[in-house]
């Protein structure tokens, strides 16, 4: 598209490969070039404000708590730059919000192959691409509850969840949680199924990847 | 004739930058693409390849463990492992297993081109990042390194592996076509071995060691 001006892309993704790759198939684009890789948070905002890229492009390392609430800062801080983001189940709830916070794009990794080159031609323009698996996604959303896919699926933990996801991921039965708490065991089986609803994880092996991957434990 | 190379890595988005890499570098045909340890052992054991490009951290089953039985499906195929991780326990092990090559992912683009060269013509290729005397130090019986994961048997690793990765009993004896009652037998062995005796237990293990990645 010889109308279009040479876009520079930043990638900033926590995942060393998923920077290499993307950067392999960026520069293979005659109208597009990475011009820098961040690897972290602070490292997205001072490769941004030098090279000032018209796209960022990754996981732009987003907490899992309130992912949407990070692409605001990021939109504030850097309003030059258009957000590609990529994606995982995490991030993939709460699409709706992330689009309402000004992301334009939201990729999964594994589909980034076929459609990354396009979302950020888009992005440079200051256009929304929709893969087809956010499509559907959105549109299931929109089935179910109307137009409210913006709505935020989860609240911060509790310190008392905390607490009781730290016992459960050191192998502490309910019981032994109860007495340590100087709670019924019953009390803890609720707890501990709240916490798993609120974190959306469906088994304990699945609570504790949770729990080392958000930094709650060391494994 | 182009070399013919099988590419295993769990990241679409890996496999499509290193085809990118060796279509520049015109070494050799990418004949398939493999997602997971499993799918892999299927594909090269298929085509009996020239290369497998192998990562090590992948679902079901892990590159590492993959080696051996890539080797029985198909003698004639060159491994080179595609790793994260210079680390020397992966390094050792991999060796042991017969691997030709050792490449770290982020020193790919330099190295591919040479360390597929090298396969090709029969030398054993370690990334530039690998420390030499180290390893041979370790390969040496005199200077074991130890592995926890080496308490385990490859069987008992694959179900740590599994677990690890958050299956339950019934996912996992489907993946391994096996009884509920055989993958609790190998629980119990392992956890035994291991000295763990809860699940939390094993998954955080699982990790600790490397054996599977706390990300989705």
């Amino acid at each position: 598209m010889s109308s279009m001006s040479h876009v520079y892309v930043l990638i900033s993704d926590g995942h060393e490969e998923v920077r290499q790759s993307a950067e392999l198939l960026i520069n293979a684009e005659p109208d597009l070039s990475v011009c820098a890789l961040a690897a972290s948070g602070p490292e997205l905002i001072e490769l941004a404000k030098r090279h000032r890229p018209k796209v960022i492009a990754g996981d732009l390392h987003l907490p899992d708590f309130d992912p949407a609430e990070r692409i605001r800062e990021l939109k504030k801080e850097l309003p030059a730059a258009e957000l590609v983001i990529f994606a995982d189940e995490r991030t993939e709830r709460v699409v709706g919000q992330l689009f309402a916070a000004g992301a334009k794009s939201l990729i999964r990794t594994d589909e980034a192959p076929q459609f990354l080159v396009a979302a950020i031609r888009a992005a440079a323009q200051g256009k929304t691409f929709l893969t087809p698996t956010v499509s559907n996604i959105l549109f299931a959303r929109f089935l179910e509850k109307g137009a409210r896919i913006d709505q935020p699926d989860r609240s911060k933990l509790t310190s008392r969840e905390r607490e009781i996801i730290e016992l459960i991921c050191d192998g502490k039965t309910n019981k032994a949680i109860g007495s340590g708490l100087e709670i019924s065991t019953r009390t803890v089986e609720t707890h501990r199924a709240a916490v798993m609803r609120k974190v959306g994880v469906s088994s304990t092996a699945h609570l504790v990847r949770y729990a080392i991957r958000n930094g709650l434990i060391e494994a | 004739m182009p070399l013919r190379i099988v590419l295993a890595d769990d990241h679409r988005l890996v496999r499509a930058g290193v085809r990118a890499l060796l279509e520049k570098i015109r070494l050799g045909e990418v004949i398939a693409e493999a997602g997971d340890g499993r799918e892999a052992l299927e594909l090269v054991a298929a085509h009996q390849p020239d290369i497998v490009l192998l990562d090590i951290g992948m679902p079901n089953l892990n590159g590492l463990d993959a080696i051996d039985r890539i080797k029985k499906g198909s003698p004639e195929t060159k491994v080179i492992i595609l790793s994260m991780h210079a680390n020397e326990e992966y390094v050792v092990r991999a060796l042991r297993s017969g691997v030709s090559g050792y490449l770290i992912k982020d020193s790919a683009v330099d190295e591919l081109e040479r360390a597929i060269h090298s396969v090709a013509a029969g030398q054993t290729y370690l990334s530039k990042r690998i420390s030499k005397p180290t390893i041979q130090a370790y390969l040496s019986n005199t200077n074991r390194i130890y592995a926890p994961l080496d308490e385990l048997t490859p069987r008992q690793r694959e179900v740590l592996q599994l677990i690890g990765e958050g299956k339950n009993t019934k996912e996992i004896a489907d993946l391994l076509g096996v009884s509920i009652k055989t993958v609790e037998a190998h629980r119990l062995r392992l956890m035994r071995r291991l000295g763990i005796h809860d699940l939390p237990g094993l998954v955080r293990f699982a990790i600790r060691t490397g054996l599977v990645s706390a990300e989705t």
